[in-house]
């Protein structure tokens, strides 16, 4: 197996196991939610590493458009699956969360539809590449999908404070903490975690592209 | 809803996907990594051949 990709593996997982621990154990309940607030020590780093992938598709994306570089297409490709993995986690998550606290699974909130309509451009991002009968083509397409779908996360960042929403606004923005020093150790934490977890999703991600990538070559090569 | 299922819950959801994802993920790329160790040496030799 790839050495650094390894272990930067193996730092994930360790790094995971003492995120749950703090995040479980170690940190203290909320004053208001109690111990529902665990639940952000997971959701939060969800989304985050979501965001932080579909800034990866759009910036590979628009290098791919411009250099015609396969490998920005692979690193597009690889992030934009992952983002919408974690898309789908933090969406599952805040359900599960928002049942608990606000009484009900969804609600119309600016937040949550926002953050579900960038879930659904970047499946619709995943199918035009499958779908497509000429792969560079379907690889141009995806990448005009991936840039334009990434200005709906500044959208679903800002949603909170342009809308009235029931989803709480930001808990950390500049210069302004509003989280206990516990929870907030607890939160850096796992996100620590979850994007260490995410470098080593996405080296063995690429490298599947990659393989992928030659036999496909060497398939066409072979055909008379 | 208890604080104790809900909890469960999400982190129970994330741990199962995530480790479906890892372990398709380190399937199919040991599928296409022995493919590609058999196809290397396939190919060297077809390069040096007569």
């Amino acid at each position: 197996m790839n050495a650094p990709r390894s272990l930067v593996g193996s730092a994930a997982l360790a790094l995971l196991a003492l995120g749950v621990y703090i995040g479980l154990w170690a940190s203290p309940p909320d004053a208001f939610q109690r111990d529902y607030v665990r639940i952000m020590y997971v959701h939060v780093p969800s989304v985050s590493v979501a965001y932080l992938s579909f800034a990866i598709v759009c910036v590979t994306s628009i290098l791919f458009l411009w250099k015609r570089q396969a490998i920005y297409d692979q690193l597009a490709h690889s992030a934009a699956e992952l983002g919408v993995l974690f898309t789908g986690l933090a969406l599952a998550t805040g359900s599960i969360w928002g049942k608990a606290v606000w009484g009900t699974w969804w609600t119309w909130d600016a937040r949550l539809v926002t953050t579900a309509i960038l879930f659904l451009v970047y499946i619709g991002y995943l199918l035009v590449r499958e779908l497509a009968e000429e792969p560079a083509r379907g690889a141009r397409l995806a990448a005009v999908v991936g840039i334009i779908g990434f200005l709906d996360v500044p959208i679903i960042h800002y949603s909170v404070v342009w809308f009235r929403t029931l989803h709480q606004p930001a808990s950390i923005t500049r210069g302004d903490i509003k989280l206990a020093p516990p929870m907030l150790a607890a939160l850096m934490i796992n996100l620590l975690a979850f994007g260490l977890l995410y470098a080593y999703l996405l080296m063995a991600r690429l490298r599947l592209e990659r393989l992928e990538a030659a036999r496909l070559r060497l398939a066409s090569e072979g055909d008379p | 809803m208890t604080a104790a299922t809900a909890i469960s819950a999400a982190y129970g959801l994330v741990l199962v996907a995530l480790l479906v994802y890892v372990r398709r993920l380190r399937h199919r790329l040991r599928r296409l990594e022995t493919e590609d160790q058999e196809q290397t040496p396939r190919s060297a030799g077809s390069a040096i051949a007569p």
